[in-house]
């Protein structure tokens, strides 16, 4: 069954979350690998953190696009 | 506004590439942050902010060499802060689509990025910029599309707007179709939609004997094995800033499928027998006729090779999926055989009905070679009227690679291959290096060594 407009507004916010989500990865692991040829095991952390938070934010937006999936 | 770092002088422009002022304007501070480091790293002045706004004043009081700007920005678009006097800008989006890539190409863009973002194409767009490379915008569409890709169908404009969507960027593309659909002809329009100078260097990887598709593509030092007896610089240090094709991926061994994936993340890669890393300046378009995806299930194809290289997938319609391109093609091809044989022009319209109703498996290619057949067989008269006997039907060996085992040489594949399609074509050598795609020479010479061996 076809998407109607609002649940294409969800799913295309959803992307558009997902893939800053993904850059932020992206540049946080590029910092961490930084710091690992710098031996900064605190910075190296810290930029972990961010990663882990932000695969926490994808965990939800994916939830929360399942959860409309299912309901349709 | 964060602060930049101290000593950086407002109207300073960069004189090389490790001094650029850079304005990133994006409001996930993840990534601001991290990005900022990083570049800072490398010696760039950058100084981030989140909105257009803040942006917009940013740039009233101070100068700036380049500005890395999102699309899509809680107050409006990052477009708004593009000036034809303002510094050089690299869009940066999650969404490649029509409509931003055509606008982005206005004012001084000199590159457009889609996110996830790494930090060798931040660095390859600064050096970009900082070499004053001319700015890269969407040359018009006939500039784009080679002369010999025809087509109005529905299936082309789509294939053509993405050509124009994902041509300008440095973003690896894998195309996908069946065999004879043209896609070493997409892969040089998305070439030349990027409007550079450089070089579109095709290799079929499937070609290359397997113990030297190392060295053919990242080369090698001096000695690093037997018969190396100079360096060899490889296709991709060749192609220098341009496109790097490899066709028929699907065929790569799998250790070089690893090292060319730490090519395609690292923007870097080595000589066989070397140590010195050399980056990796061209783009990279890959293509394949086998269902990669089932490639990866069976083991065949490295899973984290496909991912990288699906970033932007481009699928080539087979032949009969593109209403209305048999007629248009098949007499584009007639035009040309007349020009170089002096056959004829047009075809009866039972003829043009024929061609259309066929559903030709060897897509395009098939195509061309039936009008070279038919156009040769009716020479003499005002128009093609007779189609080749056996036009609609496959060669008998072509399903089931007859004759072809997994182990056998590539010699004796290709003479298996040479003799099977000189069969087909009824002895007509002409037409059998045509359809091979070698040299009426080359065709000869071939026979002449089988000859020999027989001897």
């Amino acid at each position: 069954m076809p998407l109607n407009d609002s649940e294409k507004a969800h799913l295309k916010d959803a992307l558009h979350k997902m893939n800053n989500a993904l850059n932020s990865i992206s540049m946080q692991a590029e910092l961490a690998r930084m710091y690992a040829q710098q031996d900064n095991n605190d910075m190296i952390g810290e930029a972990l953190g961010i990663i882990m938070s932000q695969c926490r934010q994808c965990s939800a937006i994916t939830q929360s696009t399942h959860t409309l999936l299912q309901e349709e | 506004m964060t602060d930049a770092p101290a000593g950086s002088a407002i109207g300073r422009y960069a004189t090389n590439i490790n001094m650029a002022r850079i304005l990133l304007v994006d409001d996930d501070s993840d990534f601001t942050s991290a990005t900022q480091t990083l570049l800072r790293a490398e010696e760039h002045d950058v100084s981030t902010v989140g909105s257009v706004a803040e942006a917009s004043g940013v740039l009233r009081r101070e100068a700036f060499d380049m500005l890395f700007v999102d699309l899509s920005l809680p107050d409006g678009s990052g477009l708004e802060l593009i000036r034809d006097d303002g510094p050089k800008a690299v869009i940066i989006t999650g969404h490649p689509s029509m409509e931003s890539a055509i606008r982005a190409v206005r004012g001084r863009v000199v590159d457009y990025l889609v996110k996830p973002l790494d930090k060798n194409q931040l660095i390859k767009s600064i050096e970009s910029a900082a070499l004053n490379k001319p700015t890269r915008r969407i040359p018009p569409i006939d500039t784009i599309r080679p002369p010999n890709m025809i087509g109005e169908s529905a299936a082309m404009k789509a294939l053509m707007k993405s050509i124009t969507e994902y041509g300008p960027t440095d973003v690896t593309i894998l195309i996908t179709g069946e065999s004879g659909t043209g896609k070493e002809l997409v892969a040089q329009a998305l070439h030349n939609a990027c409007n550079t100078d450089a070089k579109f260097v095709p290799v079929n990887c499937g070609a290359i004997p397997r113990e030297l598709v190392a060295s053919e593509l990242f080369g090698h030092e001096k000695g690093s094995f037997t018969g190396a007896g100079a360096k060899r610089v490889g296709i991709f240090e060749r192609a220098k800033n341009g496109t790097v094709f490899l066709d028929e991926i699907g065929e790569l061994p799998l250790d070089q499928q690893v090292a060319l994936l730490r090519v395609l993340e690292t923007g870097s890669m080595v000589r066989v027998g070397g140590e010195k890393e050399i980056p990796m300046t061209a783009r990279i378009i890959a293509a394949t006729n086998k269902d990669l995806e089932k490639e990866v299930s069976e083991g065949k194809f490295r899973e984290d090779l496909f991912f990288r290289l699906m970033v932007l997938p481009i699928h080539v319609a087979p032949l009969r999926e593109r209403e209305g391109d048999i007629p248009l093609l098949a007499n584009y091809f007639l035009e040309m055989y007349a020009k170089e044989h002096g056959t004829p022009t047009r075809f009866s319209p039972r003829v043009l009905t024929k061609l259309e109703s066929y559903h030709w498996p060897g897509n395009v290619r098939e195509l061309k070679h039936t009008v070279l057949r038919a156009a040769i067989l009716n020479r003499g008269k005002d128009k093609v009227d007779t189609l080749p006997d056996n036009f609609d039907r496959p060669p008998k060996w072509s399903d089931d690679a007859q004759g072809l085992r997994a182990g056998m040489s590539i010699r004796d594949v290709e003479k298996t291959l040479i003799e099977k399609t000189l069969e087909h074509f009824d002895g007509n050598k002409k037409l059998t290096a045509e359809a091979l795609g070698i040299s009426l020479k080359t065709l000869y010479n071939r026979l002449c060594e089988y000859e020999e061996d027989r001897v």
